[in-house]
């Protein structure tokens, strides 16, 4: 298994996390949570936000102000041999990261061990970058499978997010090395390996096959679908043009683009709907609107204020329908809250309850029943 | 595909209707777009203010600006009577929204009436020339609007506000070393600004009065004492008391983060003394060893982050 975790280190953080959702939600009270937490004991080293990014921070400055006394001291002696001591010390870097932080402490996603094996993959891509004379496809290369090596090692969004990132430059870097108008191709390239990741991932997802790497499964279909929207931006694709290969403004194929930019996303939306997948629903919505000044923006139109204010209203208005519209549920959308101190999930539960009993036979499960708050004793 | 809600239905934990209304949720049998349609809101409220507020930048003194202004008046008349007619009375204890829009909607009767208020000094000069006091205005009413409908977004305008009122503004340049009196009123104002904000943040916990807003004046009264003392400290170099107060100030954060189980505080209190201490020692390194020896700066930054992040990983459970 390529995971520095065992299945059972994993399993236990699960129950803990869908433990502590189901808290949230309503639905499991907190003895039956503290009850789950305690049969599921996880040795995993985890900690909030904001400790992260300190540990995040503290590891980074260690390793550099490490790694900075060592090249002083011994940078006269190694100058003419500088790829193996990079490569070495990324190496011992990794060994620390697993040795000391995995196996010993068992850190996970600590900000801590982010720090310390992303800087050992940095010293590997660069001792890359030695070994092969700088060759920019072969380093971009390298960082693209050691990020993504690390991604499934250390169940790191982070490193999936930057390993997907450079698959794109490897791309474009690739077709730019072709002569002729292979560049141009890239965009559209791009764009269908990634929405080709993010329909392989969504299957992955669906079919449960590999349950242990779930978070990153979820977490690469989302990335993929954002930089598959990123690909066929109009803003996006004339802007890099502009600035990678010069082409002042003159953008081909740009009804392409300024179609995909519109309809890329309402294609998202619409099946985000349709499916009721809240990754291509809301990327679907948030492209959508991003839309709008990457159009206008393309086309330098000048702000209006007075449509500015419009849609403002538009949207509020709209907004307000929606909520009052889907406050009793509807085929099974609400606008009541899933999550959070005011969550009212069991009121679209009861909705759906009494949707469905048109279509099926069911108990009377949650009818006056006392699931509010004492839901998880089991008096329904 | 093991599913852990099946477990715990086997062993026990949840029953059979609980495992059945979980099913129905990950099977997308319930799907709640409450977030999604409170995003959408809160663009629109966005979108609607800063319309609003350009529109009386670019058109006041045309000959249009009065429908426009007339129109600003309606919608914020309409935003008032609103709130008003569907709101709970007051309350010290937090109080729920009567609906899912009826935050956004107290929003947006703030933003608008700081869009009209601001119309009337320009086109009226209600305040004369003491543009000052408008903001003053602003904050009092964004903090009546906040206690009133119980809205903490509304509050954070309101100290923002009044941060304006004192002069207070961030800068690109605001770490760029420049030695000036108007700084030296900044940074102190910044400091008892922030100093005042705790207080009132404690004495409203104690006294039980909106207890829940607490953590908006302390995560203000965080972030603009520490920022006012650093960069204090970059302005007017290491040897002012400036230094010192920001020290004290991390102090302060560090134990608050202590007190409320908060990381967010530890975080501030513990990079803001690191930057400080480390600043002194990169001095020391520097005047007084006069830069020869800087493999010791190196070894300091090797060993100095250890201290601090051991401490943090001991005390992680305190944070639970």
């Amino acid at each position: 298994m390529i995971s520095a975790y065992t299945i059972e280190q994993i399993s236990a953080l699960r129950h803990q996390l869908k433990a502590r959702k189901w808290l949230k939600a309503g639905l499991v009270n907190q003895d039956k949570h503290d009850l789950i937490v305690e049969a599921y004991p996880s040795n995993l080293y985890r900690v909030k936000l904001a400790m992260a990014a300190l540990l995040f921070l503290g590891g980074t400055v260690v390793v550099i102000g490490l790694q900075l006394t060592i090249a002083m001291s011994f940078l006269n002696e190694l100058e003419d041999l500088l790829g193996f001591p990079t490569l070495i010390m990324g190496l011992l870097v990794l060994v620390f990261a697993e040795w000391l932080l995995i196996r010993e402490q068992c850190h996970h996603r600590t900000g801590m061990l982010q720090a310390v094996y992303l800087h050992g993959l940095q010293l590997l891509i660069a001792s890359s970058a030695y070994f092969f004379d700088d060759n920019e496809i072969i380093v971009v290369l390298t960082a693209f499978i050691l990020s993504l090596l690390a991604s499934l090692r250390y169940m790191d969004r982070f490193a999936l997010a930057s390993a997907l990132v450079c698959f794109g430059v490897f791309v474009f870097q690739l077709f730019d090395s072709f002569d002729g108008m292979m560049v141009y191709f890239v965009p559209i390239f791009l764009a269908i390996c990634y929405g080709a990741a993010a329909f392989w991932l969504d299957r992955l997802s669906k079919s449960g096959e590999h349950w242990m790497y779930g978070d990153l499964i979820n977490a690469g279909k989302l990335f993929s679908l954002i930089l598959m929207y990123i690909s066929v931006n109009v803003l996006v694709v004339s802007s890099g043009g502009n600035l990678l290969m010069n082409l002042d403004g003159q953008l081909p194929f740009a009804w392409l683009f300024i179609a995909l930019t519109i309809l890329l996303p309402l294609t998202m939306f619409y099946f985000g709907w349709k499916n009721r997948d809240r990754i291509l629903l809301n990327i679907g919505g948030i492209g959508a609107v991003l839309s709008v000044p990457s159009i206008k923006l393309y086309f330098e139109m000048p702000t209006n204020e007075f449509v500015i204010a419009f849609v403002g209203v538009l949207l509020i208005v709209t907004a307000i329908l929606l909520i009052r519209y889907f406050s009793a549920a509807r085929n099974g959308i609400s606008s009541a809250k899933e999550q959070g101190q005011s969550s009212s999930i069991l009121k679209i539960l009861e909705a759906a309850q009494a949707f469905q009993q048109g279509e099926k036979p069911t108990t009377d499960t949650f009818g006056g029943g006392e699931f509010g708050g004492g839901g998880a004793e089991g008096k329904f | 595909m093991p599913t852990e809600e099946r477990e715990w239905l086997d062993s026990g934990f949840i029953s059979q209707e609980q495992f059945a209304a979980i099913e129905d949720i990950r099977e997308g049998r319930v799907f709640s777009i409450s977030s999604e349609l409170q995003g959408l809101l809160y663009l629109g409220v966005l979108l609607l203010a800063t319309g609003t507020g350009i529109i009386i930048y670019n058109h006041i003194g045309s000959v249009g600006h009065l429908i426009a202004i007339g129109l600003i008046a309606i919608l914020c008349a309409g935003s008032y009577w609103y709130i008003f007619s569907r709101s709970v009375d007051y309350s010290p204890s937090k109080t729920d929204d009567p609906n899912p829009y009826y935050g956004y909607l107290t929003l947006l009767a703030a933003l608008l009436s700081a869009s009209l208020l601001t119309y009337l000094q320009l086109q009226f000069e209600a305040f004369g020339d003491q543009w000052s006091w408008l903001t003053l205005v602003t904050a009092a009413l964004f903090a009546y609007i906040a206690y009133r409908f119980d809205h903490i977004g509304v509050l954070g305008l309101a100290i923002t506000s009044l941060a304006s009122f004192l002069g207070l503004r961030i800068e690109p340049d605001l770490f760029n070393p420049s030695i000036t009196l108007d700084g030296l009123y900044y940074y102190n104002t910044g400091i008892v600004l922030a100093i005042a904000l705790a207080v009132i943040g404690l004495w409203l916990k104690s006294k039980e009065i909106k207890d829940h807003f607490t953590p908006v004046y302390m995560q203000f009264a965080a972030l603009l004492g520490l920022l006012s003392a650093m960069s204090a400290t970059s302005d007017l170099g290491l040897v002012s008391w400036y230094s010192v107060a920001a020290i004290v100030l991390s102090a302060c954060s560090v134990y608050y983060a202590f007190r409320v189980k908060s990381t967010w505080y530890m975080l501030y209190g513990v990079s803001v003394a690191y930057i400080i201490v480390s600043a002194w020692v990169i001095h020391f390194c520097w005047e007084v060893l006069d830069g020869d020896n800087i493999i010791l700066l190196f070894l300091y930054f090797t060993a100095s982050p250890i201290v601090p992040l051991l401490l943090i990983l001991k005390s992680r459970r305190r944070f639970k």
